[in-house]
């Protein structure tokens, strides 16, 4: 043994296997010392004796990434397991009382690269010994010495055992489209939606850019956008897209906001929404979930009665914001979102209010592409096939797309605590997710399919319908 | 950015802010949302009887009876001089199915409040679910007498109405609703169904398809809409295959030249009601049942039935027209033929109804 104070460890481990703490503890220090394949193995013994013990589970998480991150652990034996014999415990030796040292937040791994044409195999640091959590049969250190071991014969070795990460070539260079915080980003950012970009550029940017051009066709740059289409499709996204095209900074309002100032007095709030909005021009106010917002009818209670002063409140912003001659406009963009256009009040769809819309359909084949590549990207994986899944996940959103992801790394940590043996994610754990999960957009399609069928008679769904047409929906 | 800015000071533990929120996503359709608020608002103020009250609305509006009878439950022991949650509770067992105590639930409603029409609607629903619509029918006329310019107390009427069978009555009542709410999905649904009842397969079609435009996301019109559909196509494939049974019967018994005014005649007349009749359903509803065809085998199958019917009747007649060259026992097989194709596509579109 190299290390005393692992091995004494250790042995107070196996003198006490049911010590949670103390056996996250060892896991800790395991991991500062890098031994992350140890480290995950006591975390998934006391993941079986503790299930879903916080603290073990973040360990793992930290015991995977660095399986993930850094070079596999050198082909020797780790410090010696508890329990076995050569290792016993000193009797009289009391367990470290300590408790178990927190673990340090996760670092953003960086994002997926390509892998390489000539060697397909997995990461550097993807080892089956690492996976598999065995230990090599030699002791030593556990961190690799360069020189005292053959990489490229080890990784030839493990090749026909673990597949590698990713499926394909080019399934590395697909570009995340979600959960982007910055209003930087460009709709160039945005995966597939192609259609959608188009005429986001034809209906609102474009007339943005060239202003004057836009003026001599006679086309006015009042009005705001209003996307809609399923929910967690990615409208907030493109919402930030649009604002980042234009320079502008992004400020969202949503259901949650006014419902959290509901009792106050809202009219003011909705004026101070645009105030904050024109002083920080160039701004684009997004207002998320406008149905709630702009209700087109009261249905049930007397809810919507208190809520008539904000949208007529709103119905005077807007108008304000897009009146040139006033001066008011002052660089502010509106751009609305909702899942239920036809619950919107259509005195906010009237010329120089929302009056353009686009639909923000399901993402097609290469967007689900890099939405898979962006939620597995920082997951151990095993031959997953990304453009295999996507081609069987069409109508899913990008959300579906994301509780995919979550349940087979689910799927293959329950495999992993259960087995005691850390392993990566791979086509059989999407597979079972896959067969546990189905669209969310099917009952927005059904809704969808009566608008366009029965409520369109004045074209503002032709869009919607051509869509559901070309699904064979209607 | 974001919006803390226009924030102000909500006391996120106010009930009567929790309240106000529920009863608006509860009318937004997000009862489940509703739920979640007033549950974290409970958990701080369960002597609220209020908050419990709403709870049971935003579980009956979730489709979760059991549960918001419990919530009403809560609501009468804390408040029991209270109608509202009587009222709940009546709602939440119309929702079990549990027809009796509804009613019972109900009527002490009335009772603790007289003058409430919406004690009164309730009860008269209560009723009319437990098949008594003769005695919901002066409930509901008092809740209208008490609140006349409210849409529900006239949906009530008319689902009484609708109970006894009394069309014109119940027109009248969600014709009524319709004239104080304009987008009242339920009451177009519901005075399209009359239509039905009446008789009306095209009026009701085309009511059905306002309902669902008028509401898109109350799917029962659409059901609706689909099974009028199926009265319209069955209707005419039985009077295809009454007049291939008349053919059949003239044909057999050689009526001489009069055969073919006897059978042409009406034939064409039906071929051509029946065209005039499609023409007067809106776009709409013509691109609902070219979908409902495109969309489903069985329906594929009916229509092929219908047209090799007709196509039997048009041959069988043809025949006959054609006179002494066409063997009698030919017309006769297609007019037979006809008539069996007819009635069996017919019956099956019938099916389900």
């Amino acid at each position: 043994m190299t290390d005393p104070l692992v091995s004494s460890l250790l042995a107070a481990v196996a003198a006490s296997p049911d010590d949670i703490p103390l056996r996250l503890h060892v896991a800790g220090v395991l991991l500062d010392r890098g031994w992350p394949a140890q480290a995950a193995e006591l975390c998934s013994t006391a993941l079986q004796r503790d299930v879903g013990n916080a603290e073990a589970l973040a360990l793992l998480a930290r015991a995977t990434q660095a399986l993930t991150a850094a070079p596999a652990p050198a082909p020797t034996p780790p410090p010696a397991q508890p329990g076995q014999p050569a290792q016993r415990a000193q009797p009289d030796g009391p367990a470290p009382p300590g408790p178990a040292q927190p673990a340090p937040p996760v670092q953003p791994a960086p994002p997926a690269q390509p892998a390489p044409p000539a060697q397909p195999a997995p990461p550097a640091g993807v080892g089956p010994p690492a996976w598999a959590g065995q230990p090599a049969p030699s002791d030593g250190p556990p961190a690799g010495r360069p020189g005292e071991f053959d990489w490229s014969a080890a990784e030839e070795q493990v090749r026909d055992i673990i597949p590698p990460p990713l499926v394909g070539a080019g399934a590395g260079e697909a570009r995340p489209v979600d959960e982007v915080q910055s209003a930087t980003i460009r709709l160039a950012d945005v995966g597939g939606l192609a259609a959608v970009k188009q005429r986001l550029e034809i209906a609102f940017l474009g007339p943005m850019r060239n202003p004057d051009l836009a003026r001599l066709y006679g086309k006015s740059l009042a009005g705001g956008l209003l996307l809609y289409g399923p929910p967690g499709c990615g409208k907030t996204f493109v919402a930030r897209a649009v604002a980042g095209e234009l320079g502008a900074r992004f400020y969202a309002v949503s259901l949650a906001d006014i419902l959290d100032h509901y009792l106050g007095d809202t009219e003011k709030n909705v004026k101070a929404i645009f105030d904050t909005a024109r002083r920080n021009a160039p701004c684009v106010l997004f207002l998320d979930e406008v149905d709630a917002l702009g209700h087109r009818r009261s249905r049930i209670g007397g809810g919507w009665t208190g809520m008539r002063g904000a949208v007529n409140q709103l119905l005077h912003e807007m108008d304000s914001v897009a009146n040139p001659a006033a001066g008011a406009r002052a660089g502010v963009f509106v751009l609305a979102a909702t899942n239920h256009p036809w619950d919107v009040d259509p005195a906010l769809r009237r010329p120089g209010r929302l009056d353009r819309t686009i639909l923000v359909l399901p993402p097609d084949q290469p967007a689900r592409e890099a939405i898979l590549h962006y939620h597995l990207r920082h997951r151990p994986l095993a031959g997953i096939d990304i453009p295999a899944i996507a081609r069987r996940t069409a109508d899913f959103s990008g959300a579906d797309l994301a509780h995919l992801c979550d349940s087979a790394a689910e799927i293959a940590l329950e495999a992993s605590v259960r087995t005691g043996q850390v392993r990566p994610i791979d086509m059989s754990d999407v597979d079972s997710a896959l067969r546990q999960l189905a669209p969310s957009t099917g009952p927005w399609l059904q809704t969808a399919r009566n608008v366009a069928m029965f409520a369109n008679s004045g074209g503002e769904y032709d869009d919607l319908l051509a869509y559901l047409k070309s699904k064979k929906l209607v | 950015m974001t919006g803390s800015a226009a924030r102000s000071a909500a006391a996120p533990g106010d009930p009567g802010a929790a309240f106000q929120r529920a009863e608006l996503l509860v009318e937004l359709r997000r009862p489940g949302e509703a739920v979640a608020v007033l549950r974290s608002a409970l958990a701080g103020h369960p002597g609220r009887a209020d908050l419990w009250g709403q709870l049971a609305m935003a579980l009956l509006a979730a489709d979760r009876p059991g549960e918001a009878y419990q919530a009403a439950a809560t609501r009468i022991r804390l408040a029991p001089e209270d109608e509202w949650g009587y009222r709940l509770a009546s709602l939440a067992h119309s929702g079990l199915h549990r027809r009796e105590q509804a009613v019972q639930l109900a009527i002490e409603a009335v009772r603790l409040a007289p003058q409430e029409w919406r004690a009164h609607a309730r009860l008269a629903n209560a009723l009319c679910d437990d098949n008594r619509p003769d005695e919901a029918w002066p409930v509901a006329q008092h809740a209208v007498m008490l609140a006349p310019t409210e849409p529900e107390t006239h949906m009530a009427v008319g689902a009484v109405a609708i109970e006894l069978r009394r069309w014109p009555l119940a027109d009248t009542a969600y014709r009524q609703v319709l004239s104080l709410d304009p987008s009242n999905g339920a009451a177009r649904n519901n005075l399209a169904l009359v239509a039905l009842h009446r008789g009306g397969v095209t009026g009701a079609a085309a009511g059905f398809a306002a309902a669902v435009a008028t509401d898109p996301q109350v799917d029962v019109a659409r059901r609706n809409l689909e099974v009028t559909l199926r009265v319209f196509a069955g209707r005419v494939l039985y009077c295809q295959g009454l007049l291939a049974a008349l053919l059949s019967v003239l044909l057999s018994n050689r009526f001489g030249q009069f055969l073919d005014i006897a059978v042409v005649a009406p034939t064409v007349a039906l071929g051509v009601l029946v065209r005039l009749r499609w023409a007067a359903l809106p776009d709409a509803v013509r691109g609902y049942a070219r979908s409902l065809v495109r969309g489903s085998r069985r329906y594929q199958a009916q229509v092929a039935l219908g047209a090799a019917s007709f196509a039997a009747l048009v041959s069988a007649v043809g025949l006959a027209a054609g006179g002494v060259l066409a063997p009698a026992q030919a017309v006769d097989s297609s007019a037979l033929i006809g008539t069996v194709l007819a009635l069996l596509a017919g019956s099956r579109a019938f099916r389900r109804h």
